[in-house]
């Protein structure tokens, strides 16, 4: 218990943040409470009291009717109102818990280094992030809300009904207490071994089918596939049963709840039957019973609290291991970026963690306004490089200097000034095209921006027949997709609107037609010549226009020279260019 | 999503419900039982309290009928409990249904067509969007029988004791399925705009996730971060003026509830004290008539008020019903297959004849071409990346869909039991892919019980001995060959083939690219091990390796899903086409 409320700790914190509309929507949800439950009861004590009096002419005739009669109809529109105010509240503030749970989440993603988000690149890792992040609004909504209303309510009833028979009302006030406390925490220590139970198998069934689907030649042709079929099937059973275990643990809590609420009401009879207080057996009974009877919808919102708090636990859990103390990325002071783009290497060294080293000693010097190229296959470490050189990872040796300052004096903002990445992965953010473009360059005018867009050659993809509006095009999800070649076309508009001097281009032509990988490379080099460049492939496109081509092997350079000057003196170089397309 | 498309998923969604009986007819019995028990529960206990307040009885002549409420209570509870658990396994049913039909037309379209979107994404359908289902069919549904089947119940035994308090209860429920559609329209609008407004934000939020790596790159993720409360903050105001309004009318159903039950209140009272004087029978209205009937009037819409908090459940069903449906409406060809059995050993021949090869959509992937290999033939297909040479590979694998004639021994393709066709095959591909599992569930991979001195032999002539040795028979491989380098992927995938072609002699080897991923030391390696297995069998290679193209007998040069040459190699090379391709040799992976 103590772990878990650790682990809820910093959320709890957060309710800080919101008191007011948490508060309020607290106070209209013990407001529609109290109308409710004084509604049902009133009604029962006014007509049972009614009967009582029209048992004789002379109470018949002195009976006050009017005062009770309002109550019931004042109440009954005092609950309609107090809903729909409590509901218009907590929507409203489920928003804004949402907005400061996300934006807490983000300023804590941010340090982070790449290698500590990279398990988070598949998208169903981020969909669950997202989704843990929503499931905490639940601890407010359907945990700490509903739970706090209850007790408060209790403590209220216990006050009201004391004015009639103290003991009744402590026993009914007592048990209620215990149930709403008691029960959900039973049911959420029956729930954890079916829950983990549940989580395993889901995962395994996901690996089963990706699998499945993945192989499928494979098995196909091995004559694996009937039995694996069958295998798929009986893992979706396993997840079922497991399911259904919870499921019906969560009947099972409906159930007692409706069973022991029901058994209360019966106690308050007997009790209540026997005279309320000093009062002899008579409305006040029906009084006391409708009272147990209205607690009801009091109780029933914390039947399934307990699926709530261990799916809301699970989430504050993992994000909790995500934002974990770590590693962080750190820059350095200097503020003001980079003009020339010379970049020096020197006996760089790096290994991830205890593995064997990527770069061993690599050494490279890259003259203001020079092109490079570095060659290597899949797994080389060149793109270790790159994000040594983006500051993602820390060199275990060596040094990194642009404009003859050491790579880590830079501050962040200075940093990013001084560079601009190509890459092969290009996000398009679902945005506007003018919104696509600013992030490189926010206080970019209209007009830069179709002066980009034309020197890029995407003006003329664009379907739009004024310029002006092509920039508010909706592009990414929801609105329109790019091609390949209109992404990297994309990217090196916003690599040129940033206008760094060093241009770090990172396979960015992969995954391109011959022709279309021509074209962006032409594009690039026309507008790079006077940025210093610095390219990365194992694509043997280009090269002919490079200064000089490194060969990227054992984590060295092993030669640095023309394109000319290797093709004639290096078998392996002249190899690569020997294949059939 | 539009009105039309969302009426369809309806549809399709309650066609699925066919598959959840009889568990959701249970379901229902056991809802109507447990509204028969609260109706008794509300009869006995008015029953106890006029006993007690109007015929002064001592609580303990009553305890029969205490103990029966106590009963009730306790049945009421098992009932629920029951209702639970059936409405669970009418739903896990329609899962179970659907996750077969997909997986059904996954196997029917074949891997050519898997291949077309990343496992994942099928993995997602098969597993989120199925279980996206389970509510609406859980709970939706036959909340939406029950909240009509309840308050019908209550009408009927409220008339007969007092047709006032009936009449009270019908006018503020004029017609249920009138007061359907008023909640229909505002709780599944409000609960629909909520949804829509919650899933809006989080596709924004995460759009930014994973663009985090890019805005780093332009130090813009410190202030993307302020945008993102703005926007969600811009977003919030928005739908509130829009649930403000939405909440409103739903709450016309709390209104009817809470009214009539002053209503019913306010009735009882005058009639007790003699204002009002109807509605009885002529019987004269008793404290009982009226507790029983206020008891009640909570039940009578506690089903409609239940119903609209599952309404975010119909919403999320349709969500997740978008795709299923779409996936599964999608015409698309499937893969052929007859049951005459392959017989033949040895070589196979092969006879195409105006062949097409299709995707699954239809579109011509490769062809029309004739060609045809004798028994034993050495052939390499040769042709730019896209040129459809894997298409042919396809197609002879039962992978993909043709037209035209292709005979293999003489018998058409198409018409062969594709299980005894494929054991006559052997395979290799470019990125083989291995299952999650040890060492030897890989290589033994639909065989069982290989004997280790089998086992052992596959791996030394592939070269992956090491392999065992260094990492034993129990070395788990993971997602995508993790934990082997691609060498060692491709050094496992043949001797895979190796041990099958050992128990099933092949009579037809393919082999598309199986080098083309690996360091110049493994292509030799995998070459030498393949060469003695291809002296025999008939053999069909894709390659733009010109040393691994010379050991062919015979070329067929295709561009452009065309057979444009077909001989030796001493009459292909220097035909135009293959001119062609050794000038444009560009854009090539180098290998160290």
């Amino acid at each position: 218990m103590i772990a878990a409320i650790q682990a809820l700790w910093p959320y709890l914190r957060l309710y800080r943040q919101h008191a007011l509309p948490l508060l309020l929507g607290l106070l209209l949800s013990l407001f529609t409470l109290a109308a409710g439950i004084g509604l049902l009861s009133l009604s029962g004590w006014f007509l049972s009291a009614c009967a009582v009096a029209g048992l004789t002419l002379a109470t018949r005739q002195s009976f006050n009717y009017l005062f009770p009669a309002g109550g019931v109809r004042f109440l009954s529109i005092m609950r309609t109102a107090g809903r729909w105010a409590e509901r218009v509240v907590s929507h409203d503030a489920t928003f804004r818990l949402l907005t400061s749970l996300r934006s807490r989440f983000w300023q804590q993603l941010l340090p982070l280094p790449s290698a500590r988000l990279q398990g988070f690149r598949q998208a169903d890792l981020l969909n669950r992030l997202v989704s843990d992040i929503d499931a905490l609004d639940h601890l407010y909504l359907r945990l700490i809300t509903p739970l706090l209303s209850a007790l408060l309510m209790l403590l209220a009833l216990f006050g009201f009904l004391c004015l009639f028979d103290p003991s009744q009302a402590a026993v009914l006030t007592g048990v209620l207490s215990l149930l709403v406390v008691l029960l959900p925490l039973l049911f959420y220590r029956l729930g954890q071994a079916p829950g983990r139970a549940l989580a395993l198998s889901r995962a395994s069934l996901r690996t089963q089918l990706v699998d499945y689907v993945d192989n499928q030649a494979e098995l196909l042709l091995c004559g694996a596939e009937p039995s694996w079929r069958a295998k798929l099937e009986a893992d979706e059973a396993h997840l079922l049963t497991q399911q259904r275990r919870l499921a019906s643990l969560g009947g099972l809590a409906t159930g007692l709840f409706q069973s022991l609420l029901g058994m209360v009401t019966v106690l308050m009879l007997w009790l209540a039957a026997d005279g309320v207080g000093e009062a002899p057996p008579g409305p006040l009974t029906a009084l006391m019973v409708f009272v147990s009877l209205a607690a009801f919808e009091l109780v029933l919102p914390l039947a399934n609290a307990f699926t709530h708090l261990s799916t809301t636990l699970t989430a504050a859990r993992r994000l909790n291991e995500i934002t974990a103390p770590g590693e962080r990325l750190t820059y350095g002071e200097h503020p003001t970026p980079a003009q020339t783009g010379q970049l020096h290497i020197r006996d760089l060294a790096f290994a991830y963690g205890a593995a064997p080293r990527v770069l061993t000693d690599l050494s490279l010097e890259l003259a203001p306004g020079q092109k490079v190229a570095i060659l290597g296959p899949t797994g080389c470490g060149k793109s270790t490089l790159l994000s040594l050189l983006t500051r993602e990872l820390t060199p275990a040796s060596g040094s990194l200097t642009l404009d003859g300052r050491p790579l880590a004096d830079y501050s962040e903002g200075a940093l990013r000034a001084s560079m601009a990445v190509v890459g092969q992965r290009v996000h398009l953010f679902s945005a506007t095209l003018a919104d696509n473009l600013r992030l490189a360059k926010p206080t970019a005018t209209d007009d830069e921006l179709l002066a980009v867009l034309a020197a890029v050659e995407l003006d003329r993809l664009l379907p739009e027949a004024d310029p002006r509006k092509a920039l508010a095009l909706w592009l990414g999800e929801g609105g329109r997709q790019l091609s390949g070649g209109e992404l990297r076309r994309l990217e090196l508009a916003r690599a040129l609107l940033h206008d760094a001097p060093l241009l770090l281009l990172d396979e960015a032509t992969e995954g391109l037609d011959p022709a279309t990988e021509q074209a962006i490379l032409a594009l690039i080099l026309r507008h790079a010549q006077d940025k210093s460049l610095l390219m990365i492939t194992h694509r043997l496109t280009g090269l002919a226009q490079m200064d000089s081509i490194g060969l990227l092997e054992d984590g060295r350079l092993r030669c640095l020279a023309p394109h000319a000057e290797l093709l004639a003196q290096d078998d392996h170089y002249r190899r690569l260019h020997q294949q059939l397309a | 999503m539009d009105k039309s498309r969302q009426r369809t998923l309806t549809g399709w969604l309650r066609q699925g419900s066919r598959l959840a009986r009889p568990w959701l007819g249970i379901t229902l019995l056991l809802g109507t039982l447990s509204a028969l028990v609260i109706i008794a529960q509300a009869y006995l206990l008015a029953r106890l309290l006029h006993g007690i307040i109007i015929d002064q009885q001592d609580r303990h002549s009553l305890l029969m009928g205490i103990t029966g409420l106590l009963l009730l209570a306790l049945l009421r509870g098992l009932l629920a409990w029951a209702k639970e658990q059936s409405a669970f396994r009418g739903a896990a049913r329609v899962r179970q249904g659907v996750r077969r039909q997909v997986l059904d037309a996954l196997q029917a379209r074949g891997p050519a067509y898997l291949q077309q979107k990343p496992a994942g994404s099928w993995a997602s359908l098969l597993l989120e969007q199925v279980e996206e289902l389970h509510d609406f069919y859980a709970r939706y549904q036959p909340q939406a029988m029950l909240a009509v089947l309840q308050p019908l119940l209550i009408l009927l035994v409220v008339f007969p004791v007092n047709w006032a308090a009936g009449l009270i209860l019908l006018a503020t429920a004029p017609l249920i399925p009138f007061f359907m559609i008023l909640t229909g329209i505002g709780a599944a609008d409000a609960n629909r705009r909520n949804f829509q407004a919650l899933s809006r934000l989080s596709a924004h939020f995460l759009d930014r996730l994973k663009g985090l790596a890019t805005l780093r790159r332009y130090h813009r993720a410190q202030a993307e971060g302020a945008a993102i409360t703005a926007a969600s903050e811009d977003f919030r105001e928005r739908t509130m003026e829009v649930l403000r309004m939405a909440f409103l009318s739903s709450a016309v159903l709390e209104f009817f509830a809470s009214v009539s039950i002053a209503v019913v209140a306010v009735y009882f009272g005058f009639s007790y004290l003699e204002h009002l004087n109807f509605g009885d029978y002529g019987r004269g209205v008793t404290l009982f008539a009226g507790l029983f009937v206020l008891l009640l009037a909570p039940d009578f819409f506690l089903p409609l008020r239940e119903l609209g908090s599952h309404y975010h459940a119909k919403a999320q069903a349709i969500g997740g019903a978008d795709q299923l449906e779409a996936f599964l409406a999608q015409p698309l060809l499937q893969l052929q297959q007859g049951d005459s059995p392959f017989l033949a050993d040895g070589p196979v021949s092969i006879e195409a004849r105006d062949l097409e090869v299709l995707s699954a959509d239809g579109q011509r992937l490769l062809g029309p071409l004739s060609f045809s290999l004798p028994a034993g033939c050495r052939t390499a297909l040769i042709g730019r990346t896209g040129a459809g040479k894997s298409s042919l590979i396809q197609a002879l694998l039962g992978f993909a869909p043709y037209r035209g004639s292709l005979k293999v021994n003489g018998q058409e393709l198409a018409s062969l039991e594709m299980t005894s066709w494929r054991r006559h095959l052997a395979w290799l591909r470019q990125n083989p892919r291995l299952i999650h599992g040890s060492l030897r569930d890989n290589l033994c991979l639909g065989l069982d019980a290989v004997d280790e001195a089998a086992r052992l032999d596959a791996l030394r002539q592939a070269g992956a001995l090491a392999l065992q040795q260094d990492k034993g028979w129990d070395y788990p491989i993971g997602e995508q060959a993790a934990g082997l380098s691609v060498g060692q992927a491709q050094r496992l995938a043949l001797a895979r083939t190796l041990l099958h072609s050992a128990q099933h002699p092949a009579g037809l080897w393919l082999l598309d690219e199986p080098t083309a991923s690996l360091d110049r030391h493994t292509e030799q390696q995998i070459m030498d091990a393949l060469a003695p297995r291809l002296a025999g069998p008939t053999s069909l290679m894709v390659s733009h390796r010109p040393e691994q193209l010379q050991q062919a007998e015979r070329w067929l040069l295709i561009e452009a899903g065309q057979l444009v040459a077909d001989g030796s190699p001493a009459e292909l090379a220097t035909h135009p086409a293959y001119q062609r391709l050794v000038i444009h040799h560009n854009a090539q992976e180098p290998r160290p």
